[in-house]
């Protein structure tokens, strides 16, 4: 299998100003590099202020990485090809209901990125978002209603349409179930795992809710203070924890029993 | 018993809507416990929490068969009197709690305000001392280990956990017989979290004080709860040790929830599908009539459509026509 996204040495520094003549440089992620497969998930997890949102967001080219470069398929995205980018590598936020326009309808929001990044026309796009709204298992009416009249698990839905309407090999999920009820959680659950299974798209997942991480990673980072400081396969790691880190955040979701 | 609340009904009255937001539900505390009040979103905890300390606005109307606290009737007393008895015995915390306290002032001063006159040894020229004393004996009685710090310092200056622990200090100030947490470790960090239900914990054993866990996080309150009561909707769905639930369910939904969180099932498969519900909630507008769990329920049947009512089965209260488990 060829690997899909290949990382190296990404690293992000922070200039800030502390007076006007010195600039103190803060380090939110040191060196990493990693690669993932299609059909494969990568778990971040960590405290805050760990970096693992920042990680998040330069996959996602939300920021500029300071050192480092990120290979889709062997070649090289830079942060400026946006448009490439987007299509390849989408987002999905923590709280749908603060990720999705409240003034626009859920067809009006799906079609945004279709109307920037494609040629189709209108008839085509409308098409493409009633056959999106169908994966994830929401009816094509929903495209005349706006976020308001969801239910916060149909919204966290529409904001997973609106990452799939491109087609894309990669999604970067930021704490996508921390705000859902367990029944809506593990639909979600349920429906990003045949997602991956029919398209092969490969998942990035920052959370902190470790039951969740073992069921669905194949990889997971462990991270403080912009380090990773444990990596390797998610089964192997959540049975024998090295790092005090690791154990302690076993510990406190009742996953590890102090000896 | 220190509470028992029996078919507590709270309407919404609106012009165009009249809906039962909780229709028919009981709960009851023993003394000294911790008890989960657990539902999904909009399934009337935070509603069930207000109802009980008489917080509502006009708009809502409650009616219960009884609510009896500490065998007293809280419906059948005066306002003056009531308000006095929730004063005095009961205590709230709420999630976000960064944004219950006051921006604009201290947590020295807040936690000043507080402290009740009746707390007062001493004449009235050594307040000043006395209250400074208090208000660090209350820091550090919720494990605030640089109470000096945190007593002079603004809301905004504190992390999450310890506000939480902050405002758990001010709740206790009366040590009062029962706290009601309404999701105070929601959208926690999970050490922070452990530290709080720690705190709560840690409550409940050395001062007997009793806390009502209002949640939707199942898994701590299988941690730290002695009983739950789960809801659905505004109707109550099973209560009882939350042991002998977890052991055996009678209610579908009840075993619902358990399997659908992949720990309590070890033997599953990462990557495996989980199991849950078809649908969603149904939003107050469209409740369905009968049990409203019915549309979602694998094991529907034409009964479903009248309203179950409450059985009593080793310990456990489940309402449901068709349970599950029974032999």
């Amino acid at each position: 299998m060829s690997v899909l996204l290949e990382v190296n040495d990404l690293s992000k520094t922070y200039n800030k100003r502390i007076l006007p003549w010195k600039v103190k440089k803060v380090t939110a992620l040191e060196k990493i590099s990693f690669s993932i497969d299609a059909y494969q998930t990568l778990a971040i997890v960590g405290e805050t202020g760990s970096g693992k949102s920042t990680l998040a967001k330069l996959l996602a080219g939300a920021e500029m990485p300071s050192t480092g470069e990120i290979l889709l398929d062997g070649q090289a995205l830079y942060t400026k090809a946006h448009k490439e980018r987007c299509s390849h590598i989408r987002m999905i936020f923590q709280d749908p209901a603060t990720s999705l326009n409240p003034s626009l309808s859920i067809g009006q929001i799906l079609e945004e990125p279709l109307k920037l990044n494609t040629n189709l026309t209108a008839i085509e796009r409308e098409d493409k978002v009633k056959k999106t709204l169908a994966r994830v298992g929401l009816l094509s009416d929903y495209m005349w209603h706006y976020p308001h009249m969801l239910s916060s698990g149909q919204k966290q839905r529409v904001a997973l349409a609106r990452a799939l309407i491109l087609d894309p090999k990669i999604i970067v999920a930021d704490k996508p179930f921390a705000a859902m009820d367990p029944s809506t959680r593990s639909q979600m659950v349920n429906l990003l795992l045949e997602l991956q299974q029919t398209f092969g798209i490969a998942y990035i997942f920052v959370s902190h809710n470790l039951n969740i991480v073992k069921h669905i990673s194949d990889q997971i980072f462990v991270m403080q203070d912009g380090k990773v400081v444990e990596q390797g396969k998610t089964l192997d790691i959540l049975k024998s924890p090295r790092h005090t880190l690791t154990q302690k955040l076993l510990y406190s979701q009742q996953m590890l029993r102090k000896s | 018993m220190l509470l028992d609340v029996r078919n507590l009904t709270v309407k919404l009255n609106n012009d165009t809507l009249d809906v039962n937001a909780i229709d028919k539900m009981s709960l009851s505390m023993r003394d000294g416990s911790i008890h989960g009040l657990v539902g999904e979103t909009g399934s009337g905890k935070s509603l069930f929490a207000k109802a009980l300390t008489g917080t509502l606005s006009e708009k809502w109307t409650v009616q219960a068969d009884r609510m009896f606290w500490q065998g007293e009737d809280l419906l059948k007393l005066s306002e003056e009197k009531r308000r006095q008895i929730i004063n005095r015995d009961m205590a709230m915390i709420f999630q976000e709690p960064s944004r219950s306290l006051d921006p604009t002032v201290t947590i020295g001063e807040q936690i000043n305000e507080v402290i009740p006159k009746s707390e007062f040894q001493g004449s009235i020229w050594s307040r000043r001392q006395e209250r400074l004393q208090i208000a660090k004996n209350l820091l550090i009685k919720v494990g605030i280990k640089h109470y000096q710090q945190c007593y002079e310092s603004y809301p905004h200056e504190l992390s999450e956990g310890l506000c939480q622990k902050v405002m758990i200090a001010m709740a206790i100030i009366r040590s009062p017989k029962l706290l009601i947490a309404d999701e105070p470790t929601d959208a926690m960090e999970s050490t922070t979290k452990i530290q709080i239900m720690r705190l709560l914990q840690k409550l409940n054993t050395q001062k007997n004080m009793s806390v009502l866990l209002i949640t939707h996080d199942l898994e701590s309150v299988i941690n730290y709860a002695q009983e739950m009561t789960l809801l659905y909707s505004g109707q109550s769905v099973e209560s009882g040790s939350v042991r002998d639930l977890l052991k055996r369910p009678y209610h579908p939904y009840t075993e619902n929830l358990f399997t659908s969180i992949p720990k309590f099932n070890t033997d599953t498969r990462p990557k495996s599908r989980l199991q849950t519900l078809p649908g969603s909630t149904p939003p107050l507008q469209h409740l369905p009539i009968g049990c409203r769990l019915g549309p979602r329920c694998p094991r529907a049947q034409k009964e479903c459509v009248v309203t179950p009512k409450s059985v009593k089965l080793k310990g456990h209260l489940f309402s449901c026509h068709h349970p599950i488990n029974l032999d």
